[in-house]
């Protein structure tokens, strides 16, 4: 596994736990240890994605950061094996 | 009407005190330790209790 | 609206292709109670639903629905590579090649195309969370069948992460039903639709 891989990895660590108690927050809106797990990995996440998108581009378009080139489009997409 | 901002709103009652019939009740989720990150992910759930594989060759 | 992230919920890295085994998990693309299916149902259902909690539900899960059509497509994309004429002949896969070649569009294993008869958005709080219930319960039994059916890691891998979400959406769409009963009139649930009257509640004189 490499290191952009790696990244990737932490980032959809982070993001799943993130949607998983999402989900059990819009039915449990009022529980507060759910609501404290959540903004830990809200932390963890935003860091994790901090590190990744300086290395190896935008996750969502707004995140280009380059002056000289649309980074956007660049491979890899998410279908593509290297993506994973 | 009981929605959250109710104080008497309790999501954590598994069951409602009044299950009458022709209606469906799907007990609750109480709150429980997730699994970390890195399991849940590995699992496709942050939750112990709704981590139930499929047993290939199971009779 | 939506914001696209360019990566996928959970990782797909098929080292081989296998055209017989696209031609089945096509399903979950296109097919009765597949992802697209389930991502549009909830979706189009969420506009009517009278209560914060469902209109949150039915969006946060209508849109994890779409990252998961995305997956499929992802698993029949890397399926379908560098195939020979030979693969395409053998694997009974020529049918859908005939029509597409190997680009991705949404039917069922059959080869029925998506149609919108596949899902309901009745308009009814009840019988919509039901219906959801339903759809997750169906898509987890596909998704059992294909795992039946693949006999590689690199696919069975990322069918159990989708099949295992299944049974989640499930859960939450029953506690969804429940908000529902709570802000109901147990005497009889049936008595009127949240959705459609105004004054349908647990105080509601019947």
């Amino acid at each position: 596994m490499n290191e952009r891989q790696r990244l990737l990895k932490l980032i959809q660590m982070y993001d799943f736990a993130i949607k998983d108690l999402n989900l059990y927050l819009d039915t449990h809106p009022g529980c507060a240890a759910a609501l404290q797990y959540f903004h830990k990995y809200k932390e963890l996440s935003a860091k994790a994605y901090d590190q990744y998108i300086k290395l190896y581009g935008p996750i969502i378009p707004k995140q280009v950061t380059s002056t000289e080139h649309w980074t956007w489009i660049n491979s890899p997409w998410p279908w593509e094996r290297s993506a994973n | 009407m009981l929605n959250s901002k109710n104080p008497n709103y309790n999501p954590d009652f598994r069951f409602p005190e009044q299950t009458p019939i022709g209606m469906a009740y799907i007990p609750f989720q109480p709150w429980e330790e997730p699994y970390d990150a890195q399991q849940g992910l590995e699992r496709g759930t942050m939750f112990p209790s709704l981590d139930l594989p499929f047993k290939r060759g199971a009779v | 609206m939506w914001t696209y992230e360019k990566k996928l919920q959970y990782p797909v890295n098929i080292k081989n292709p296998n055209p017989k085994l696209a031609k089945v998990i096509i399903s979950q693309l296109g097919g009765p109670d597949g992802e697209l299916a389930a991502s549009i149902r909830y979706l189009n259902q969420r506009y009517v639903m009278p209560y914060p909690e469902l209109k949150g539900l039915l969006t946060d899960i209508g849109t994890e629905e779409l990252s998961h059509l995305e997956m499929v497509s992802a698993i029949i994309y890397q399926l379908t590579r560098n195939l020979t004429i030979d693969q395409i002949k053998d694997s009974g896969f020529d049918t859908y090649f005939v029509d597409h070649t190997t680009g991705i569009y949404p039917v069922a294993a059959s080869g029925a195309p998506f149609t919108a008869s596949y899902f309901q958005s009745k308009g009814d709080v009840i019988t919509d969370l039901i219906e959801d219930m339903a759809a997750e319960q169906k898509a987890r039994t596909t998704y059992d069948n294909i795992l039946r059916l693949s006999d590689d890691p690199d696919v069975s891998d990322p069918i159990k992460f989708l099949r295992a979400r299944e049974i989640a959406h499930f859960q939450r769409f029953g506690e969804g039903l429940r908000i529902a009963q709570d802000n109901l009139n147990s005497k009889n649930f049936y008595a009127c639709n949240p959705a459609f009257n105004k004054r349908c509640g647990r105080n509601q004189q019947l």
